[in-house]
């Protein structure tokens, strides 16, 4: 199946994107596993993450560090497993390893980004899961906005 | 909240039928045994805060996806102008990112 069907972008032809494979699926989307990644020009740094089987469903996401730039990604010898990084091997975001957050609106209507489970995508082979940072004081809906105001404003 | 102190190998009945077992407690962790009838779903609280923001998140109507790119392009720093401050923006120049889409 090359040519699929989004309901933000009309269709489009799979062998021309990369497909992030996430082999469990995500929480929510279990039977979803396959996203084609893809870019908006003048949209950068959005990636969506458009399932390949399912039209309505995609995802907005942004690199993590776009809005808490010091974010630290803490990976269990599980986690590295399950994306095929060799134990001990160097985990660099945006080197070996993509860190990705989800956005979407709050009750008010405003931005608010995953913090507390991102995406995270092995670079090499673009397989994904999706892992939650115990201990970390990352919140589930993060407001963008707010975090963004420069101090003092 | 109920606050009961507990050892490995020690136990708390919830209801009639529900059994929850220290196995292990160590310095950051414990390992819990869980007993109870099938019918009664046993889940980690991160897999539905997960689920729930990810149902929330990825079947949002146009107008709501609109929404949240004008609003991110509003925003002073982010994410069109961040590219100098974001050193690290890992999707610059990787094959992951897909090339110029034409809506059709």
């Amino acid at each position: 199946m090359a040519q699929i069907l989004s309901r933000y972008f009309g269709s489009f032809d799979t062998r021309e994107r990369e497909v992030v494979h996430f082999p469990d699926g995500l929480p929510g989307f279990e039977d979803q596993t396959h996203y084609a990644a893809l870019s908006i020009p003048g949209q950068e740094p959005i990636l969506y993450l458009q399932s390949i089987t399912r039209p309505e469903l995609c995802l907005i996401t942004l690199p993590a560090r776009v809005f808490v730039p010091g974010y630290q990604l803490d990976l269990s010898p599980e986690e590295q497993e399950a994306l095929a990084l060799p134990l001990g091997s160097e985990m660099r975001i945006g080197k070996e390893i993509a860190c990705q957050v989800i956005v979407t609106v709050d009750q008010g209507h405003e931005p608010a980004a995953n913090m507390a489970a991102p995406l995270v995508i092995n670079l090499s082979n673009h397989l994904g899961i999706q892992v939650f940072q115990a201990g970390s004081n990352y919140s589930f809906r993060y407001p963008i906005a707010e975090a963004l105001q420069p101090d003092g404003c | 909240m109920l606050v009961i102190r507990r050892r490995a190998g020690e136990s708390i009945l919830i209801g009639p039928d529900i059994e929850i077992e220290i196995l292990d407690a160590g310095v950051n962790r414990v390992k819990l045994g869980i007993v109870g009838p099938r019918s009664i779903q046993v889940i980690r609280k991160e897999v539905k805060l997960t689920a729930e923001t990810n149902l929330s998140a990825g079947l949002l109507s146009v107008e709501l996806k609109d929404l949240i790119v004008k609003k991110l392009a509003r925003i002073p720093q982010a994410p069109a102008n961040t590219s100098d401050k974001t050193p690290e923006s890992e999707y610059s120049g990787h094959p992951i990112q897909a090339e110029n889409l034409d809506p059709t």
